[in-house]
């Protein structure tokens, strides 16, 4: 698929290109051209996610329009492929991404905009060209000097990847309904796939948290390292970042205060031992937190074998929940109850759900982990997690309906 | 045309805006003329903002100082032996 042979690796082995099979489903031969140096694609990998990926002045839109528009006039077919791929799987609304990179000027894009994406063009095709007065337009264009650095820095990433692809020979390989197929994301099956994906593309059901896993930044890296390297101080931070966090993850596994308590100092020294061996896959608090549930579910095969975790997948095929009451809350509960009778009711109902759905639900609704990282902690399947949470938010609606919508109701 | 059950059934994932503009406006036409869905969707999504602003199962401050000294304590114990983090 390249030039160069690649070295045959296994991803495993390789936490940057595991991630980036989570994130397309497979690895891009952009990627995989450069598996003889994974020192090198870890560099790249960190260099597109501040460039490209990470909120800065420009719109993640206005920076892959940039790469479009450059990578079109360096004739990379490798790259406009697959950025009008991402594009289109990131759910970017505007004229077609290949309309982009063909010609921006025709478009019906804001004239601001085709002024900033002239003068990447421009930089890109004639860089000595480029004066002080382009940069003086750009202003009376409202951008600002940041706007201004980051278009530069954009026209200078795509320049490198078009040439990385150039000189590896890259066969282009991406594919839309390749990568929800392999990501295991599900369209809606009982429509007609005409009228679901239409030519534009744009229903392919894959979100920026997705694309954006390819470059786990994990504000815990640096306390991490440290830590690995010594620095006990490093890691009495990173006790004090997640210690609400993993008491929380405990309380839904067990329920009770005093476990979670208890388990609470075993999770951390736990954490402690092993994070030598800790590189990156996951975020920090992904790895630390499935320590979490290993402890909890630990302490409940000591006290009960009763309570199950449900972490068996091939167990979410249940009817659908119907809800019952289904009377509008006729304003916020907020503005009618107190924060601790919320709370209280909040705590009081969760705990009443069956665990695999109060699991699912404090993760990814009261300790707000992604819906990818949720199902990575469960070790299940996002669809599989997606059922769980459906049901598990339902049934918390219905209790709450009944007393916090009556009230609500009667406004 | 989407029927109730095909809203419910994305409803979680509206939600949580993870779904294609396609089904995203199928579900909002849906909603424009269905009471009951719009009541599930507007319940639902103040439930879920209540269990995030909620702050349940909060560590009290004490304990929270308690542990954390503890773990210091642990560590540091640790370190003075043979065992530091390992690789393992």
């Amino acid at each position: 698929m390249s030039y160069l042979n690649g070295a045959p690796v296994d991803e495993k082995d390789f936490p940057t290109l595991l991630d980036i099979k989570a994130a397309f489903g497979f690895i891009p031969n952009f990627f995989r051209a450069q598996t003889l140096r994974p020192d090198l694609i870890d560099a790249e990998v960190g260099l597109i996610g501040t460039i490209l990926l990470k909120e800065g002045a420009l719109t993640r839109k206005q920076k892959e329009y940039i790469f479009l528009v450059c990578s079109a006039d360096n004739l990379s077919t490798y790259c406009v492929t697959a950025h009008c791929e991402i594009v289109r799987m990131l759910g970017i609304e505007g004229p077609e991404p290949e309309q982009i990179a063909l010609d921006h000027t025709v478009t019906n894009i804001p004239p601001a905009e085709k002024a900033l994406l002239d003068f990447a063009v421009k930089l890109n095709n004639h860089p000595r060209d480029v004066r002080r007065e382009d940069i003086v337009a750009l202003r009376e264009c409202s951008f600002g000097d940041e706007h201004i650095l980051e278009t530069v820095i954009m026209v200078g990433l795509t320049k490198f990847a078009n040439f990385v692809s150039f000189g590896l020979g890259t066969v282009p390989d991406f594919d839309s309904s390749t990568i929800s197929g392999q990501l295991g994301l599900d369209r809606v099956s009982d429509q007609p796939k005409k009228e679901l994906n239409p030519s534009s593309g744009n229903s392919v059901l894959i979100n920026e948290s997705v694309v954006s896993r390819v470059l786990v930044i994990d504000e815990d890296a640096d306390l991490v390292t440290r830590t690995q390297t010594g620095e006990l101080d490093a890691f009495d931070e990173l006790v004090h970042r997640h210690q609400q966090r993993i008491y929380r993850t405990l309380m839904a596994i067990t329920r009770n205060p005093d476990e979670a308590e208890d388990g609470l100092q075993n999770v951390f020294l736990k954490a402690f031992q092993h994070i030598g061996g800790f590189q990156g896959a996951s975020k920090f608090v992904t790895w630390l937190t499935r320590i979490a549930i290993n402890e909890g579910a630990e302490r409940l095969r000591v006290r009960t074998a009763v309570d199950s975790l449900g972490e068996e997948e091939g167990l979410e095929d249940e009817a659908p929940f119907r809800p019952r009451d289904v009377r509008a809350w006729g304003g916020n509960p907020e503005e009618m109850y107190s924060k601790a009778e919320l709370k209280h009711k909040v705590e009081q109902e969760l705990l009443k759900l069956p665990a695999k759905y109060r699991i699912a639900v404090m993760l990814r609704d009261l300790q707000q982990f992604t819906t990818e990282e949720t199902a990575e902690i469960l070790k299940i399947g996002v669809p599989a997690l997606k059922s769980r949470l459906l049901r598990g938010r339902l049934m918390l609606r219905e209790a709450l309906a009944s007393s916090l919508g009556r009230r609500a109701a009667n406004v | 045309m989407f029927s109730c059950e095909n809203v419910l059934a994305e409803l979680s994932n509206y939600v949580d805006d993870e779904l294609s503009q396609e089904l995203r406006k199928q579900i909002e036409a849906h909603m424009r003329h269905c009471s009951t869905c719009r009541a599930i969707y507007d319940s639902t999504r103040k439930t879920l903002r209540i269990i995030t602003e909620s702050g349940s199962f909060e560590l009290s401050p004490d304990v929270s100082s308690r542990v954390a000294s503890s773990i210091r304590a642990k560590i540091r114990a640790k370190q003075t032996g043979p065992a530091g983090p390992s690789g393992s």
